[in-house]
Parts: C-alpha cells; sequence; structure tokens
C-alpha cells in the first residue's frame, strides 16, 4: 500500500477506536469529577459490558438487545461498586488514597471472576449481517461494525448532553463536579448524584466494551484492562470532570496511537498513549482545556 | 513435603525482601508505588544479563552478557534499579495531586511490561530469558541446593530487615513519618519533602532490584509473564494485612498471604475446579481480602508500634479526604 | 531587624492578594497583625514563610535575602510558622512530634544513621529530656506516647506551642492560634505567646480575637484589601479612621476595651 492509503487507513482505525475510548473515557471523567478518586477497575466496566452481551447472546441474536444488556450489566457493576464498597469507605472517613487501593482490589476481584466463570480462553460473539462489508465515506474505509461503533458513540454522546444540559439531575452533576461542599449545602443529594453518575460511567463503558468486542468478533478476561490505561490518558488529558474535553482527547489520543502504530509496531500503542498521558500531566495537570491556575 | 516447604519459604523470604522495600516507601513515607514489581523484573533482568554468558547461540536475545559472578550482578541490579528510581522519582514525585504517584507508576509498570515484551533485542521480549546457572552450584551437590539458597535468601532478609528498622527507629524514619503525615507541617520544620520521599522512593527500589536479582538466581528463567499487576496486589495485601509501617507485620503478611492463601488453594483437588479456576480463586480471594482488609482494619494486624489507640478518627482523614 | 518585608506583593488572575506591604519585626517584640476576614493576612503570611511565592518585593530574615528561597529553607534558617488549622503530625505520638521538631535535616542523612550512631543518639537522649519538660510546661506529659491525633483542638494548638518551642527558632508567624477555640483556651494562648517571647523568639501574631491581640502584642499592624493600612498601639489604630472603615459592620464596637 503507498503510503498515503497507509495513513488513511490508520486514520480510519483512529476514529473508531477515538469513539471507543471516548465513550469510556468521558464515564471515568464525570465520575472521577464528583468523587475524585480514579476507579483502576474500569476496564472491568468495559470487560463487562463485553461479557453482558455474551450472555444475552445466549437468548437472542438481536444485536440492540445484545448491546443494551452489555450496558446495563456494567452500569449495575458499576453502581453496585459504588453502593456497596466505596460509599462504605467514604462514610466512614477514609483516606482518598484507600478508595484508589480498593478500586484496584476490585479491579483484581472482577476479571478474576469473569476467568472463574468464563475461563481465560477467548469467548465468541456473533455480529451482525454486513459487518464486516467495507463502505466508502469519503477518503476513508469503514467495515459496517466499525460505523455501527461511531454512530453508537455520537448518539450516546449526545444523550448524554442532553441529559447534562437540561435535566435537573445534569444541573445536579454539574454542580456536584464543581464544588461539592456546596452542592450539599444548597439542597442537592449529592450521594444520588454520585450514584447515578457511577451508573452513567458504567453504562458508558458497557457500551465502549460492547464495541471492543465487536471489533474483533471475540473476547477475554482482560479486554477492559488492555484498554484502561489509554482511556485514563483520555480522562486525564482532557482534563478530569470535564466530559467534553475527554471527546476531544480521546479523538487526539485514539488517532495518535493508531497513526503511531502504522509506523511503530503496533504492540506499542499503549505506551504512546502513556506517553502522551506522562507528558500532559508534566505541562498541565489539570488538563489541556484548564487555563493555568494555582494548583490545589 | 519438606521440598515442598522449602520452596514456599524462599518465595516468602524473597517477597518480604521486597516488601520490606515497598514498605519504606509506602508505610514509612506514605508513597504509593505501583511500579515496584517492574523494579523486581528490572532488577531480575538486570542480574540475568550480567551473569549470562554472551549470547552467541544461545537463540535468545539480550544486550550485555558479561558473564560476571552472581554477588556482581545482584550489586549491579541494586544499583540500576536505585538510579531509575531515582528518576522516576524525581519525576513523579513533583506533581500536586495525591494520588497522581500512583497512577504515573502504574504507567510506568505497564509501559515498561510492554516494551520489554515488544523489543526483542534488549531481554528477548516474551520469550524471556533462562539458562542461568544457579549461584554455587559447583560448591554444593543439586540435592541440598535449595535449602542452601533458602539459608542465603533468609540471612539476606536479615539484613535488609535490620537497615529498614534501623531507619524507621531513626530521626530520619521519623521524619519520613512526619512527610507522610502533612507535608506542609514538615515544610514548615525545615524539612525537604521532596528530597527525603525521593531517599525513601530510591531506597525502596533498589531493595525491589535485590529481590528480583535473588528470584532470577533461584529460577534461572524470566519471562514477563512473571510480573503482572497479579504481584502487585499481592504485595499489597500482604503489607496491608500485616501491617504498614511495621515491618514485623509486612513479614506476617507475606507468610499468611503467600503461605496460607496460594499454597492453601493449590491444595483443592481437581474434580472440584480446574487449576485456571484455582487461580481465578486465588486471585478474588486476594482482591477481596485487600478491600476488607482497608475497609475494617487498615492498620493491618501488626498495627505500627504505638498505633494501638487506633487512631483512624474521623476527624484527622475526614479533613485528609476533602 | 530581625524580619525586613518591603513592597511585597502577589497578584495572580488579576487579583491583588497582597499589595505592597512592607513592615518589620525585631527580635524581642510580640507584634500583632489584624484585619477583617479576606484583607490578605494569610497570603502574607504564606509570601513571608514561602508557601507561596512572591510577584514583587523583597523578605529579609537576618540580614538574608530569602525571597526565592523555598518553604524549608527559610524554616531552617529559623523563621517558623503555624497554620489556621492545627497541623500536627497525627500518627506520631506527642513526644514525637517534638522530637521532629528539635531535629534537623543535617541529623537525618541516612549514612548519619548507621556511622554517627552514638552521637545521634547523645543528641537525641537530650532532645527527650527537653521534650518532657516542654511538654510539662503545657500539662501534656501524661500523654507523651498518645498519638497526637487524638488530642482535642485546644491542646493540638498546645502541642503547636510546645514544637515551636523545641525547634527554636528566632522567629514565628502564629497564623489565628485562637481561632475556634474556647475563651479559656484563648487565654492558655495568650500565655503561650508570651511564653514563647519570654524564650527569645520574635512573634508575628495574625488574629482576629482582638483581646488576645491587645493583650499580648507591643505593636500592631492593620491589613484591609492586601494592603497595610496602619501601624501602632491599640488605642492608635482604634481612633484611626482607615481601620474603623475597613472593619465595616462590626467596627469600633469591637475595638473598645470589654
Amino acid at each position: 500500500m503507498d503510503s498515503l492509503t497507509v495513513l488513511l487507513t490508520s486514520i480510519g482505525f483512529g476514529f473508531v477506536t477515538a469513539a471507543i475510548v471516548a465513550l469510556a473515557a468521558i464515564g471515568l471523567s464525570l465520575q472521577i469529577g464528583v468523587t475524585n478518586v480514579p476507579n483502576f477497575a474500569h476496564g472491568e466496566l468495559i470487560t463487562f459490558g463485553a461479557y453482558g452481551a455474551l450472555i444475552v447472546q445466549f437468548v437472542t441474536d438481536n444485536v440492540l438487545l445484545d448491546t443494551l444488556g452489555g450496558m446495563a450489566l456494567a452500569g449495575v457493576t458499576a453502581w453496585a461498586m459504588n453502593r456497596f464498597v466505596l460509599q462504605s469507605f467514604v462514610k466512614r472517613g477514609a483516606p482518598r488514597i484507600y478508595l484508589l487501593i480498593a478500586t484496584a482490589g476490585l479491579s483484581f476481584f472482577l476479571q478474576n471472576l469473569l476467568a472463574f466463570i468464563f475461563g481465560e480462553r477467548t469467548q465468541v460473539l456473533q455480529l451482525p449481517a454486513g459487518s464486516s462489508t467495507g463502505y466508502h465515506v469519503g477518503p476513508f474505509v469503514w467495515t459496517g461494525i466499525d460505523l455501527l461503533i461511531m454512530g453508537a458513540a455520537i448518539v450516546a454522546v449526545a444523550a448524554l448532553y442532553v441529559v447534562l444540559q437540561f435535566t435537573k439531575f445534569g444541573k445536579a452533576q454539574r454542580a456536584v463536579s464543581n464544588n461539592p461542599e456546596l452542592a450539599r449545602v444548597s439542597g442537592i443529594p449529592v450521594n444520588r448524584v454520585i450514584n447515578l453518575t457511577w451508573l452513567i460511567a458504567g453504562l458508558l463503558a458497557g457500551l465502549a466494551g460492547v464495541a471492543v468486542a465487536g471489533t474483533t468478533g471475540s473476547m477475554v478476561p482482560t479486554i477492559g484492562s488492555d484498554f484502561l490505561l489509554v482511556v485514563f490518558a483520555a480522562a486525564i488529558v482532557g482534563g478530569l470532570g470535564r466530559p467534553y474535553g475527554a471527546l476531544v482527547a480521546a479523538v487526539i489520543v485514539g488517532l495518535v496511537t493508531e497513526v503511531s502504530a502504522a509506523y511503530l509496531n503496533s504492540a506499542y500503542k499503549t505506551t504512546v498513549a502513556v506517553a502522551i498521558l506522562v507528558l500532559a500531566i508534566l505541562i498541565r495537570p489539570n488538563g489541556i482545556f484548564t487555563v493555568s491556575r494555582e494548583i490545589t | 513435603m519438606i521440598d515442598f516447604l522449602v520452596l514456599v519459604l524462599i518465595l516468602v523470604a524473597i517477597n518480604s525482601i521486597v516488601a520490606i522495600g515497598f514498605n519504606i516507601q509506602w508505610g514509612y513515607t506514605g508513597l504509593l508505588n505501583l511500579s515496584s514489581i517492574t523494579f523486581v523484573g528490572i532488577g531480575g533482568y538486570v542480574a540475568m544479563v550480567i551473569a549470562l554468558p554472551p549470547p552467541g547461540n544461545s537463540g535468545m536475545q539480550y544486550i550485555l552478557g558479561l558473564g560476571w559472578p552472581f554477588p556482581i550482578a545482584v550489586l549491579v541490579a541494586m544499583v540500576v534499579c536505585a538510579v531509575l528510581g531515582a528518576i522516576l522519582g524525581a519525576i513523579a514525585l513533583n506533581r500536586v495531586r495525591a494520588y497522581y504517584l500512583a497512577i504515573v507508576t502504574f504507567c510506568v509498570a505497564e509501559i515498561v511490561h510492554q516494551v520489554v515484551s515488544t523489543y526483542i533485542p534488549l531481554f528477548d521480549g516474551n520469550s524471556g530469558l533462562y539458562g542461568l546457572n544457579p549461584p554455587f552450584s559447583n560448591v554444593v551437590g543439586l540435592a541440598n541446593y535449595n535449602d542452601l539458597y533458602l539459608g542465603l535468601c533468609v540471612v539476606i532478609l536479615a539484613i535488609v530487615f535490620l537497615f529498614a528498622e534501623r531507619l524507621r527507629k531513626s530521626p530520619f524514619g521519623r521524619a519520613l513519618r512526619a512527610v507522610r503525615e502533612d507535608h506542609d507541617a514538615a515544610q514548615a520544620f525545615g524539612r525537604d519533602v521532596w528530597l527525603l520521599q525521593l531517599k525513601a522512593f530510591v531506597i525502596g527500589c533498589a531493595i525491589a532490584g535485590l529481590g528480583g536479582a535473588l528470584l532470577v538466581n533461584f529460577t534461572g528463567a524470566l519471562n514477563p509473564d512473571g510480573w503482572t499487576s497479579g504481584e502487585t496486589l499481592l504485595l499489597l495485601a500482604a503489607v496491608f494485612l500485616g501491617g504498614s509501617g511495621n515491618n514485623w507485620g509486612v513479614l506476617l503478611g507475606m507468610l499468611l498471604v503467600l503461605g496460607v492463601l496460594q499454597e492453601g488453594t493449590s491444595l483443592i483437588p481437581t474434580w472440584i475446579m480446574s487449576n485456571e479456576q484455582q487461580a481465578a480463586l486465588q486471585a478474588m480471594t486476594l482482591g477481596v481480602l485487600l478491600i476488607v482488609i482497608l475497609r475494617f482494619r487498615p492498620m493491618g494486624i501488626l498495627a505500627e508500634t504505638a498505633d494501638r489507640d487506633r487512631v483512624e478518627a474521623t476527624r484527622s482523614s475526614a479533613s485528609r479526604a476533602a | 531587624m530581625l524580619l525586613e518585608v518591603k513592597r511585597l506583593s502577589k497578584t495572580f488572575g488579576g487579583v491583588h492578594a497582597a499589595q505592597d506591604c512592607s513592615f518589620s519585626v525585631d527580635t524581642h517584640e510580640i507584634v500583632g497583625l489584624i484585619g477583617p476576614n479576606g484583607a490578605g493576612k494569610s497570603t502574607l503570611i504564606n509570601l513571608v514563610s514561602g508557601f507561596e511565592s512572591a510577584s514583587q518585593g523583597v523578605v529579609l530574615f537576618d540580614g538574608v535575602d530569602v525571597t526565592r528561597k523555598p518553604a524549608h529553607r527559610r524554616s531552617s534558617l529559623g523563621l517558623l510558622r503555624t497554620f489556621q488549622m492545627a497541623r500536627i503530625w497525627d500518627r506520631l505520638t506527642l513526644l514525637e512530634n517534638l522530637l521532629v521538631a528539635a531535629s534537623t535535616p543535617h541529623r537525618e542523612l541516612i549514612w548519619r544513621q548507621f556511622l554517627t550512631v552514638s552521637r545521634v543518639r547523645r543528641a537525641e537522649q537530650e532532645d527527650r529530656v527537653r521534650a518532657r519538660e516542654v511538654l510539662a510546661e503545657f500539662d501534656l506529659l501524661s500523654m507523651k506516647d498518645m498519638l497526637a491525633g487524638q488530642l482535642s483542638g485546644g491542646q493540638r494548638r498546645l502541642l503547636e506551642f510546645a514544637r515551636i518551642l523545641m525547634a527554636r527558632p528566632r522567629l514565628v508567624l502564629l497564623d489565628e492560634p485562637s481561632a475556634s477555640l474556647s475563651p479559656v483556651m484563648s487565654d492558655r494562648i495568650g500565655d503561650g505567646v508570651k511564653g514563647l517571647s519570654r524564650a527569645g523568639i520574635a512573634v508575628l501574631l495574625i488574629e482576629h480575637d482582638l483581646r488576645l491581640v491587645e493583650a499580648t502584642c507591643t505593636r500592631i499592624l492593620c491589613m484591609a484589601g492586601g494592603k497595610l493600612i496602619a501601624e501602632g498601639s491599640m488605642e492608635e489604630l482604634r481612633d484611626n479612621e482607615l481601620v474603623v472603615r475597613a472593619y465595616l459592620g462590626a467596627t469600633a464596637a469591637a475595638l473598645r476595651p470589654q
């Protein structure tokens, strides 16, 4: 292939990856925005999305139902993680670092729970007809599943936008993200907002998980954690608590990693993403979209 | 049975050495280093490539290959880890949000793992290295070799333990703990917080490297599969269970986690669950154990001496959790 | 002059947290710093102690220009400070808190812990003896092996004073030591401040409790809107138009003797 085609193809992959990373990163960013605790089990939420779809597939092959099933499993897991584990830490006034370590423990537990139930071997996910057909869109060639993924991401982000901008929950969520103490004093039910934010983060991660499984038609228990660092990179680079920052950062990270994979050994993708992240933390710890202020 | 016990004890001893180094970073100074096992790996690899002969016909690719004796290989491994730890610490310790060190070290762990797995000329990638002759094998016959090696590890563990205890009881150790408790107050009393943290970090990394070198000389082989997040979780569980900040606690925790938990579950007969499932169950238990300890007794079984008045006081931690 | 501050300013994001502040504190003085909320008193303390960097101006301590020096270097030179919320080391015992305050980075070099052990031990022993004396002065001796995190609010403040005495500084900036304490505790704080002065430590006392300021300080500075607007005795300040106006609302009533 000539170099232009290579570039275009990798940019095409980049957009698909960006879509997947965006879904997971936006959810993570929202969650950290209200809780201030990085969730090391976020990768497992992605994986649960994939395995949720697998479970529903035992019953029906309908793509929509499979996807919703995956999202539901991930959403409920996220909600439960907060409600039954993390909240009990917070109630007791535990230092934030303990919550972080607890999420690491949860990550380990959840990943191995899947390994226990389903085993480490690759599970197959049935894809809808037309998934592998190539479609020309402008200079790019995308498969059916690629288009489906990008479309789903756009729909999800649009839906999220509507929720955040126009619903009572959305406004409350933004208030809590900005200043939790002020929000509490203003009568906002902070705990309920946090629970719902976790649910949404889980739903988005679940969708990302179904998408990841969709790109290859298969899954293993580590499918989500493989993505964890890239997702963290996008969330942090975009500024924690800034979902649209995460979106833009996901596009950047997605494109850069995929394009670099065309020229470097593709196993270095995560390394490239993390390099972006570390650079971003060094230069602008609060995300590239914030004005450089006194950091607290 | 005894042979099996010796094997387990060697692993406990080596892991305890690593855990003591981790404890100096976390228990004394409050630094959560999630790349601890990376330094174990680096220490192991460096020790190997120093001690192995040049690559030649072995079918493996790796740098160096100097064929130097065991003690030198171990020393070089420690020095390399100290230097790399200093660089990582210098970069990562400047950041402001409390958990950034955890995230950065986590990232570094992943990157190093990936680079070592992929870049073959370095340490032979995923296939790893093997064929390291056990040190002193020409002195003692192979029949009693493990016993000798256990003795060696126990002696080194004792040295590391005494070193760590000396530090803990010293003014330096007390300064580290003050840094752990409140950075600003430490600064206000003339302490260069960054430098103290860096010192603790480097010491911990060097000790992790020592552990890696010892491990590699026991197994004779090393590949990237050996160091995953599972090892980190084991370390965390052992230190928290036994008692962070307390070196006896670290030993106890490692003994319990490795000895009881890991080896215990491997005794479940195969008709109840497969080996794969056993491994998964072990891992699940470890995760749950860590969460439970953190929630109900974060100071561990053997709390930091003088911590007997239980201080997870809501007042002091509520102001920190804000 | 022990501490000389010349034209110290701090601006960020268009806000002048401190503007053109100049003042001095000499050895054996207890100088008060008062002003309404938001006047910039805490910023000034941060600038002088090095916890914030100044946009302009100079801080001279004992003749040394410390303006660009980080906080820990300034405290090494003998310029200490406290914080609005008492920052003690919760999971260290009271005794250990004092030992850390008395020790120096010089003594904490790693090689010293192994090569000059007896010398370090001897210095520690002396510190332990002194620490017990200091704790006794504050009625805290019986709790010396308790973890500092278990102290009450007032006791935490006293421990702060104890630590400062152990550290033997030249000057200390006290940031609202009587905040959220009962009037009885406030009196003990006043005694504590005088005790510091008797021990040869110069004091800059930031306070809202004007009774306490009047009882301990020889000279008082008043700050408002980031600027130092007046200096003098309590009576002089009471009659100062600017000071009265700065304290909107409470004003003259608060400044009159009880």
